[in-house]
């Protein structure tokens, strides 16, 4: 069958016949004015005075919408994903989503090395929003700690202080330009595993490929895995799983068919130097069966038999979960992008039992009964 | 099935309108050049209501290796990934094989008219 034939292979219409879980959806403020409610001073004053205007991304977007799907815009005005109302309309209620992870697209990371606890102080801030505004919504919704990443030990205190909030379930890690597996970030994985959460990684609009951003966005954007294949062997190689053996993760929007060559070049290249990095004590595929999850979205247009080819290459049912990238332009839809002739019990594994084993979904809802 | 769609100045050229035919959108344009044409409204590849995309040109390289746009309003792109289907065949412009149904349109007495099959 052609990679054409498959996108065609649709039900015209389908119906939901799993539960889902979305772990990827990017919940937005209207305007950085609605963090001054929750920032700290002397930032808020700073804010207030228009001293910093927010991120700006170094190009322009091509796709129908902008970034972000061109049916996404709220009625009541504001940018894309700012609506929990029409966030519920949109993704929640007509997918019959149980449970939604936000994952924002504000990410301090991107402020770099300089003044690190204004950074710190935006993501307090951010966090604060998110659980006013966003957590307390819906209770489908699950949240994720923001940190600045270039304050490890800010952002340790701030995963200590909001981690404990019911509905948190992972530590947003932002791929910039920096590797994870340095030691400088280890308090961040020692705040995490101490607080029982997931880390999460996720590209910011810095994301280079190994040649840099490329000349075009459609380039770029078939870069973004070379950000996220860095991320991962750089926590193998650090030994990250092993010094924080609670630790899991969760590449979110980084791509999966690449999983199998990486899998097989990790083993490969431990077999051969191991000794350089002796705190590596097993295989690398290893750590990734057990540790280490991918979301599903943006799908590849693959056919059904490609897709249970790419998972048994990648030895294990239970890494894809699956994510939507709600309100973004690559939008996968629940009903749409997996193709209808995957195994009902291996699609309800990437729709659900993956992500609800993963968040330990049962054991919070058992915790709070 | 006839179906008025609306008055021919409530559909600028280069703008689209969705009528539902029962539970299926189609999507009535009227292109830069002015001609009517309607195709069905869910996109082929993962299905989003091609009503909320837009209706644009197509580019082209020119000369000198930089952008040329042509067929303005004869481009209908969906809203999520930017699939591009030209209105006047239903063809996807990257994949001839993802095609949408088309319909008759056509002017009488000042509106915009379209047959569709009787929904069931």
């Amino acid at each position: 069958m052609t990679q054409s034939a498959a996108v065609l292979d649709h039900d015209p219409s389908p119906v939901l016949d799993t539960p889902v879980i979305d772990v990827d959806v990017h919940e937005a403020f209207s305007s950085l004015d609605s963090l001054q409610p929750y920032l700290a001073e002397p930032w808020r004053e700073l804010m207030a005075q228009g001293a910093w205007k927010g991120f700006t991304q170094p190009f322009i977007y091509w796709a129908t919408g902008g970034g972000n799907r061109a049916d996404s815009n709220p009625e009541r005005g504001g940018p894309p994903g700012s609506d929990p109302e029409l966030l519920r309309r949109q993704l929640l209620d007509a997918y019959e989503i149980q449970a939604a992870v936000l994952t924002g697209y504000f990410y301090p990371a991107m402020l770099g090395d300089m003044q690190v606890e204004f950074a710190s102080a935006m993501a307090s801030a951010y966090n604060d929003y998110q659980v006013a505004e966003w957590l307390a919504a819906d209770p489908r919704l699950l949240g994720s700690v923001h940190i600045a990443p270039q304050d490890p030990e800010g952002a340790a205190r701030e995963i200590d202080r909001i981690g404990e909030h019911e509905q948190m379930v992972q530590v947003m890690l932002p791929i910039t330009t920096r590797a994870y597996g340095d030691p400088f970030y280890f308090p961040i994985f020692a705040a995490a595993q101490r607080r029982g959460l997931r880390l999460a990684t996720h590209h910011t609009v810095h994301v280079e490929g190994a040649l840099g951003m490329g000349r075009y966005y459609i380039e770029r954007h078939m870069l973004i895995p070379q950000g996220t294949m860095a991320q991962l062997v750089s926590l193998v190689c650090a030994g990250v799983f092993e010094r924080f053996p609670d630790l899991r993760v969760v590449c979110l929007e980084g791509g999966f068919s690449w999983l199998p060559h990486l899998i097989w070049r990790m083993d490969r290249e431990w077999r051969s130097l191991r000794q350089e990095v002796p705190w590596v004590k097993r295989l690398p595929s290893d750590y990734v069966a057990e540790k280490v999850r991918l979301a599903t979205q943006p799908v590849e247009d693959m056919t059904g038999d490609q897709w249970e080819k790419v998972i048994e290459l990648m030895g294990s049912e239970e890494i894809l979960m699956f994510a939507t990238d709600y309100p973004h332009f690559d939008f996968d839809s629940p009903l749409r992008s997996l193709p209808p002739r995957l195994p009902q019990a291996l699609k309800r594994k990437i729709l659900y039992d993956n992500a609800r084993e993963f968040y330990g979904l049962e054991e919070r809802a058992a915790t709070r009964a | 099935m006839t179906v008025v769609v609306c008055g021919v100045e409530e559909l600028p050229r280069g703008s689209i309108m969705t009528v539902m035919n029962g539970d299926t959108p189609v999507v009535v344009a009227r292109t830069g050049a002015g001609e009517y044409h309607a195709v069905r409204g869910w996109c082929a590849h993962q299905g989003a209501m091609l009503g909320g995309g837009r209706l644009t040109w197509l580019t082209c390289e020119d000369a000198r290796g930089g952008y040329a746009l042509s067929r303005a309003g004869e481009i209908l792109r969906c809203p999520w990934h930017s699939f591009e289907y030209d209105v006047t065949t239903g063809r996807c412009v990257t994949d001839p094989k993802l095609r949408l149904r088309t319909y008759p349109v056509r002017v009488e007495d000042g509106n915009v008219l379209l047959d569709v099959p009787d929904a069931t």
